[in-house]
Order: structure tokens, then sequence, then C-alpha cells
């Protein structure tokens, strides 16, 4: 029992050193915080943002895509291509990529209509049915490349249209106004088709870069690879610091967009089945 | 007010933090001069060599065309005549001018590129794809100038970047407004042809009402501010800091800011030239 009291002394007063201590070090750290945010909040200028780049996924949903489970592989094509998008952003973190995605058929529709952050960004499983109204699709994007709502220091915007077939609607109309407002004319466009009846006059004007081809899927694998590709390499090619590079590329305005990943023609293992 | 005003100019330029650790050199170079800032005309440039992976050298292109300005328009307007001539005249006075800039620097370009081609036992992949006569592509660069003499101030753009001016009671002007076309990371550049044709050029007189500071500054600093009014906001903390913190803690502390920027913001080299005028100074105090 005598020997107790010391030990509680001894408790309390070890409590009430650490208890300074702490006290101290929150002190301490509170005037270093303050210290630093007194040195930041005299950097010149307001908010500072990394330079928004916008991805657009235009989806051909007509009804020919509901064959041989086109529109299922796009599906799943875009959702596995995902986690590799948002790795590609990474990389760059001075670039913010807002992905989006618009879809047609007979109407024109933006299943992800905000421009959202990559790391948030989840597709939504799009189904296939009527006409093909890719001239209005164009219409409805170039209305969301106007400045404002664009912001002059974004990036070049990546549009990466899929699709099967052949437009139905005014695809030349559309495109002009695309192409009219400055944001869609300093767009990269990228042009995946699927199958052997997709117009490849009609994507190539939509490219309107002679060197840089419209891609074609003929099975789920070569999609699947292609949609990978264009939502990475061409991402990080349009986001990434300007590097001197020997690189083979194929050059798009001042963006060197890297050369697509080769798909067999006729893998035994993945024949032609579109 | 005339030639009674003192200027101090300074600025920093510094690599972008996205380009750190890629080998990628800081594209932009700014020049003073005089360094010393005494007398006129006081000359200050900007430039900002392109980062098209085919401008390999761009951060020459960029150094050749601060010096190229400095030269060029100390010359010209050394004697008062040439600001009055400006005023009352002629186009065909600044078209040769600027042409004159332009061959000047395309003049320095050829030599450095010659210099590179004899040293050089085979030129690069990225060259090889080039003819002779498109070497000044490699060197592409923007220009921004301002020019003080003792009765007028002149500006000058070429590609895109900033030059913004605060008057003492806070106001914020751009005398040159920006291009709606220079998005995307596109710009004009001195290795366009003809690109004495893009310049933009604007000039005010010197006198009571003139700006207390001016900033010439590289795309990379307005590409990191969220918005426009931020970026704008720059001329007023800076005007703010130099009268409470004396313009030496600025000239210590603009390296560290725009190294902050950039890592915050475009991830771009950012370079920056601040002219202060210290008859505000002193009047203030």
């Amino acid at each position: 029992m005598h020997n107790t009291v010391p030990f509680f002394n001894f408790l309390i007063s070890a409590f009430e050193s650490i208890r300074v201590f702490l006290g101290i070090c929150k002190i301490r750290r509170i005037f270093f915080i303050q210290k630093e945010l007194a040195f930041m909040g005299k950097r010149p200028g307001g908010e500072l943002a990394t330079r928004p780049l916008h991805f657009i996924w235009i989806a051909d949903c007509s009804g020919s895509m509901q064959a041989d489970g086109k529109i299922q592989t796009l599906n799943e094509a875009v959702r596995e291509a995902i986690p590799h998008m948002r790795k590609a952003a990474d990389e760059n973190p001075n670039a913010r990529v807002l992905v989006r995605a618009v879809a047609f058929s007979d109407e024109v529709g933006w299943p992800i209509s905000d421009p959202t952050p990559v790391e948030n960004f989840s597709w939504v499983d799009l189904q296939a049915k009527g006409i093909s109204s890719m001239g209005k699709a164009f219409e409805s994007i170039s209305l969301r490349l106007k400045s404002p709502p664009m912001d002059q220091r974004a990036l070049p915007p990546v549009l990466v249209l899929i699709s099967d077939g052949y437009p139905t609607d005014d695809f030349d109309e559309g495109l002009r106004l695309l192409l009219s407002e400055p944001w869609g004319k300093k767009s990269i466009r990228m042009a995946i088709a699927i199958g052997e009846d997709a117009d490849q006059e009609v994507l190539e004007k939509f490219i309107d870069n002679p060197q840089i081809k419209p891609l074609h899927a003929n099975n789920p694998e070569s999609l699947v690879k292609y949609i990978k590709w264009a939502s990475t390499s061409v991402l990080k090619a349009v986001s990434a610091p300007m590097t001197p590079s020997s690189e083979k590329t194929s050059e798009s305005f001042n963006i060197l967009i890297p050369v697509p990943p080769d798909v067999e023609p006729n893998n035994s293992n993945h024949p032609d089945v579109w | 007010m005339g030639s009674s005003n003192r200027f101090v100019a300074f600025g920093a330029s510094v690599p972008g933090e996205t380009h750190k650790g890629k080998g990628i050199p800081n594209q932009d170079n700014f020049l003073l001069h005089p360094a010393s800032c005494a007398g006129f005309p006081l000359v200050m440039a900007v430039s900002d060599g392109h980062g098209d992976p085919r401008c390999v050298h761009s951060h020459i292109g960029s150094r050749l065309a601060v010096e190229s300005a400095c030269t060029v328009f100390s010359k010209f307007f050394e004697c008062n005549e040439s600001s009055e001539t400006w005023k009352s005249s002629a186009s065909q006075i600044r078209q040769d001018l600027l042409k004159n800039l332009v061959q000047t620097w395309t003049i320095k370009v050829r030599e450095n590129w010659l210099r590179i081609a004899e040293n050089k036992p085979k030129s690069t992949a990225s060259e090889d794809s080039f003819t002779n006569k498109d070497f000044y592509f490699f060197y592409g660069a923007t220009l921004l100038s301002v020019v003080i003499t003792n009765t007028r101030i002149f500006y000058f753009q070429l590609g895109d970047g900033d030059i913004v001016t605060v008057s003492l009671e806070g106001e914020i002007n751009r005398p040159i407004p920006r291009d709606p076309r220079l998005i995307a990371n596109q710009t004009t550049s001195l290795c366009s042809p003809q690109a004495w044709n893009d310049f933009q050029v604007a000039s005010s007189s010197l006198n009571e009402s003139s700006p207390a500071l001016i900033f010439l500054a590289s795309d990379g600093y307005v590409n990191s501010f969220k918005h426009e009014n931020g970026f704008l906001q720059v001329g007023l903390d800076l005007l703010k800091a130099i009268k409470n913190d004396g313009l030496e803690t600025v000239k210590n502390e603009l390296p560290g800011w725009l190294c902050e920027t950039s890592k915050f913001g475009s991830g771009d080299d950012i370079t920056i030239c601040i002219l202060y005028n210290l008859n505000y100074l002193s009047r203030d105090s």
C-alpha cells in the first residue's frame, strides 16, 4: 500500500509530462502550419487548377449494333478500359481528365452527360435499336464544345467514335457544325469501325486528318484492344508534356498520336465475326 | 512625368513541374535590356519555345528570340524620334521594324542550325523528316515584349502568353487582348511564314496615369489558374507585395511562387518579367 502512492505520483507526473509535451508539439505544429500558410498565402494570384482534358465517347447504338453481340462487347470493352484510363491520367497529374459519353440511334442522348472526372467515371450499359443519327450526335457535341462552357485553357479534347454502319441523317451538316467550333476543330478525333459494313469514308471525314486512319475491329478481341488503346495511348499523348521523340507516331496538330496496336485480321483463335 | 521615370525590372523562369526528370529543358527565356534598367529605351522580352515534340531546339529559339527583341527594339527606339514617328504614323514603320526583328531571329537561328549541323555527324530521326529549309520550325517560339522610351510604352505580342498592366489604383488591363484563336496549345510563332504580320502591337503615352506595374508571362502561368480573374489578381498581389515586403523579397520569392504555381497548375514552364515604376514606390511611401 505504501508503495502504491509514489507509483501513482509517478504516473500522474508522467501523464502530465506527456500532456505538456504533446501540447508543445501541437503548438509547434500549429506554428509551422501557420507559417506555411502565411507563405502560401503570399503566392500571387487566385486558385490554381490543373488543365481540363475532355474525353468523349461517341457510341453508335443503332439496331445493327444488336447483331453478334456488338453492343455488349462495346459495353464490356469500355468498362474494361476505365482502370487503364485512370492509370494513364495519373501519369500526368497536371491534366484533369473529364469523361462523358454520347449515344446515337433514332435520337441522340448523353448517358453520361456531365464531364466526369475519370476517377469517378463508370460506364452505363448502352442498348441498341433504331437508326443511326450520327449527324445529330455531332451537332449535339458541337454545342457542348462551345466556349463557354469550354474552358479557354483546356487541352485539346479527345473524341472517339465507334460505329458499325452508315449514318442515316445529314452527317455532313452535323460534321460541319462540329468542325466550325474552334474546340471541335482542335479536337483529336479517332474512329473505330466495327465490322466490314462501317462507312470508311464517313469515318475518315470525321477524323479529318490524313495521317490518322479509322481502326477496323472485326472481332470482339480487336474492339477491346482498340478501345483500350484509344482511351489510354491517345489520352496520354494529349495530356503528357511534349517530349522530343523519335518514336513512330502520327502527327496530329502538335500532338503525336502513337501508332495503334497491330491486330491480326485472321487470328485463328479470334476469327472475324463482324 | 517623362524622363524622370525610374523603373526596375526583374524576372524569373522555372521549368515545368511535369518536365522535371524527363530530360525536357526549360523552353522559356526572358531578357532585360539594359540589365541595370538604367536609361531608355528599356526592353523586356519573354519567349516560350514550342512544346511540339518536333521543335527540338525551341529552348534555343526562345533564347534567340529575346536576344533579337532586345537588340532590334533598343536600337530602333534609342532616339526619341522613333517613338514620335511611331505615334504619328505609319504601318510601314511597324512593318519594317517587325520584319527586321523576325529576320534577325531567322539569321541567328540559321547560324545556330549550321553550327549544330557542322558538329553533328548525323542528324536525329526527327530532323531527318524535314528538308533543310524547314529547320526554323525546330526553333519555334513566341515573343512578348514591352519597350519603355522616355515618352511612350510599346507592347508587342506574337503567339500565346500575356501582357498585363496594373495602375496604382489597382486597375488591371491587357493592352493586347487575348487572341481567341489561340487555344488547345496552338499558337502563332516566329517560325511561321511572314511572322511579322501575326504580331499584335499597342502603345500608350508615358505619363502620370501610366501603369505602376507591367508584367509579361508565358502561357504556363495563365493556364495554371482556375479562373481568368485568379490570373489577373497576380498583378494586384505583386503590387501589394512590393509595397509591403519590398522589391528584394519579391525577387527572392518569385521562383518559389512560380514552381508552386506550375506544380499545382499547368505543369508547364513558367516565366514572368515584371516592370515596376519606382516613382510610385516613393510617392506611395
